[in-house]
């Protein structure tokens, strides 16, 4: 079943997340990637970056206390387990650092159906913009989402 | 330790990435990933759940992957670098699986004074089956300042 186009241009409700340092620790570590900047609070003082900083995939963490991927799959009018994840895209502006307040603005930019091996597939493209307190642009992602028939 | 980026002047199109190896993934290791991320999507932890709605197991969640490519493009050019991480996610990995994670320069140039490379990467299990392929784009400092 097709899901429901009528949520295309929708914005989610705008949430603060406070980065903490425990979380950058955790997801490093789950990856299983050394690099002392997510790790080690002493050596990452001593570098350029003066302190700890997220992992490239770290946005991926903050998340909603209000909402969840899973509300966005039920107003798509979706099932999960025809859901997959087709691809992710991070753009830089500012290093992401323990402390910092970023206001995270998901919106669904799009939809399209394209053909699959196994039928047409729903392409559902998310942007979500991540603004630090100080009103810059630290970070943009895009995401598609792949819902199979 | 940290790593120091390239100097733009001795990067060059064809230059390889030092590749990484990642794995073998454990379930664990998928249940780490849940609980870091927040990303409780069942497929990934709750072996009957994926089995009812078909798959063989559970398997690793695709941002693990993308993981291991920012840790790829990192390990070479410094965090500092990476200006943007793009994927796309080719085959599941799933338990077991040994992971190589590859990557070369494909193009050079310069954009608002910026001096930029563009890499192809790709990630892929222990049978040259690719789980991601994508793309990143680092600035990188100049000799002359």
């Amino acid at each position: 079943m097709p899901v429901d186009r009528s949520v295309l241009g929708k914005e989610y409700p705008p949430f603060v997340y406070e980065v903490e340092k425990g979380k950058i620790r955790e997801l490093a570590e789950a990856l299983e990637d050394p690099n002392p900047l997510y790790r080690d609070e002493k050596v990452a003082r001593s570098t350029k970056y003066g302190g700890l900083i997220g992992s490239p995939t770290f946005l991926t963490c903050f998340r909603s206390p209000d909402w969840s991927m899973l509300d966005l799959i039920k107003d798509l009018k979706a099932d999960i387990g025809k859901l997959l994840h087709g691809e992710q895209e991070y753009e830089y502006f500012r290093p992401i650092r323990p402390g910092d307040k970023l206001t995270c603005k998901l919106k669904i930019k799009d939809i399209y159906t394209k053909e699959g091996k196994a039928g047409p597939m729903d392409m559902v493209v998310t942007e979500t913009d991540y603004v630090n307190d100080k009103g810059e642009l630290a970070a943009r992602a895009r995401a598609v989402l792949v819902i199979r028939s | 330790m940290i790593k120091e980026p390239p100097f733009f002047e001795n990067v060059n199109e064809g230059d390889e990435l030092p590749p990484i190896k990642k794995g073998p993934i454990n379930r664990t290791q998928l249940v780490k990933y849940a609980g870091a991320s927040g990303d409780f999507n069942p497929m990934h932890h709750d072996e009957v759940f994926a089995k009812n709605a078909g798959m063989p197991s559970v398997f690793a969640h695709g941002m693990l992957s993308m993981g291991f490519a920012g840790q790829l493009v990192v390990d070479w050019c410094g965090n500092e670098a990476l200006k943007r991480l793009g994927v796309r996610f080719a085959a599941i990995t799933w338990p077991g699986d040994v992971i190589m994670c590859k990557g070369k320069v494909v193009k050079k140039y310069q954009e608002q004074g910026k001096n930029l490379v563009d890499c192809e990467i790709y990630c892929e299990n222990q049978n040259g089956q690719k789980t991601v392929t994508g793309s990143a784009t680092v600035e990188l400092p100049s000799k002359k300042g």
